[in-house]
């Protein structure tokens, strides 16, 4: 063969063997920057979750101070409609005696348990009532203290039947229930 | 008059087959070659995309730190959280004083089976849920098993857990068969 031939063939070769070794390195770089770009992409996506989380939290704390001062006015006004300490027993013994009455039960019991709370210039005041009547009249009965201007949280009802001396149909109704009076103008 | 003469001393070899397969390999790497440079060229660019993006959420991160720490500071201090305190425990109230009673009435009678009267109930506030315990007499064992299945189906009731079915005592209620204790979750709070 020709010289000059072998060599054409040689210099061809050695061309493709390099483009060929080019093919395998760009091959081989493009496999491991691919597997190792999937942990940051992953940690990426959880950090940019835990921003969004952070920004959320961020932005509430941020309303929440901006509402301060409704806030504040807020809980005054509540504060205010509380039944003062020096009136408020009464208010409480005649109200529920009127809602009994309404509701058709007659209160056997009515006990008070006043408590200061200090630092909150309010008395929390338990109350325990133990009152005589039908299902139907208490239903009504604990509809009309749910609906009361004045507001009470009811702990605990014992609905229990009123025993052998009552009426058949009688049930005997204790209710644990808690209100609280402002003690400071 | 021209005479063509061969004077080759060596036989024609035909150099065509080599060409042809060396331009195939060729054009085939060539192509490869751009495919894969092209793919490293976008990786290289999502790698930098990325880094920008991380350095983004720094920035970012830093200045919600910052932002959350001045707050945390501000609803730290004396009047802020006393205020906080007010706040929740007025909430508190509110929230016992809205229940709505009248609802769980109604959502027990419409439970009830006929043949199934309430004993007694005992519903109580534990960490946001309203708990009720629920004493039964039942007038027959069909009866028993009907305001049973009626609570597990119930969809104001829940969790509802029977703890004790006792027989027939003549002390409360002589016409009841059973009478049973169960505990259940109020769900419309």
């Amino acid at each position: 063969m020709d010289r000059a031939l072998v060599v054409k063939r040689r210099i061809i070769l050695t061309g493709l063997v390099v483009l060929l070794a080019a093919d395998v390195a760009l091959a081989a770089y493009s496999w491991h920057a691919g597997n190792t770009m999937r942990k940051p992409m992953a940690d990426l996506v959880a950090d940019s979750r835990k921003l969004q989380l952070l920004r959320i939290d961020v932005d509430n704390a941020d309303r929440i101070r901006h509402d301060l001062p409704t806030t504040v006015a807020d809980c005054e006004r509540f504060e205010a409609s509380l039944l003062p300490a020096s009136t408020g027993n009464s208010t409480v013994t005649a109200e529920l005696d009127d809602l009994s009455k309404k509701a058709g039960l007659q209160i056997q019991t009515l006990g008070f348990r006043h408590k200061e709370l200090q630092g909150r210039n309010l008395t929390e005041v338990e109350l325990e009532i133990a009152v005589n009547g039908t299902y139907a009249n208490i239903v009504k009965f604990m509809n009309s203290v749910q609906r009361s201007k004045n507001p009470y949280a009811v702990d605990s009802v014992v609905l229990q039947t009123g025993g052998q001396q009552s009426a058949p149909n009688d049930l005997h109704i204790a209710v644990h229930m808690k209100t609280f009076f402002r003690t400071a103008a | 008059m021209n005479v063509r003469l061969n004077l080759a001393t060596k036989p024609l070899e035909s150099q065509r087959k080599f060409y042809v397969s060396a331009g195939l390999v060729a054009v085939l790497g060539g192509v490869l070659f751009l495919v894969l440079g092209w793919h490293v060229y976008s990786e290289l660019r999502a790698r930098e995309d990325l880094r920008r993006k991380e350095q983004d959420n720094d920035r970012v991160a830093a200045q919600l730190t910052a932002r959350r720490t001045e707050l945390d500071t501000f609803f730290a201090r004396q009047e802020n959280a006393r205020l906080k305190d007010r706040v929740a425990f007025l909430n508190g109230f509110i929230d016992e004083s809205s229940f709505d009673w009248t609802r769980m009435f109604m959502d027990l009678e419409k439970t009830l089976p006929v043949g199934v009267h309430v004993v007694s109930i005992q519903p109580k506030r534990e960490k946001g849920r309203m708990f009720v315990r629920l004493t039964v007499g039942a007038v027959s064992d069909e009866a028993k098993i009907k305001f049973l299945r009626a609570m597990e189906n119930s969809p104001a009731f829940r969790d509802v857990t029977l703890l004790s079915v006792r027989g027939p005592s003549g002390s409360a209620n002589s016409t009841d068969q059973a009478v049973m204790e169960l505990n259940a979750v109020y769900s419309r709070t």
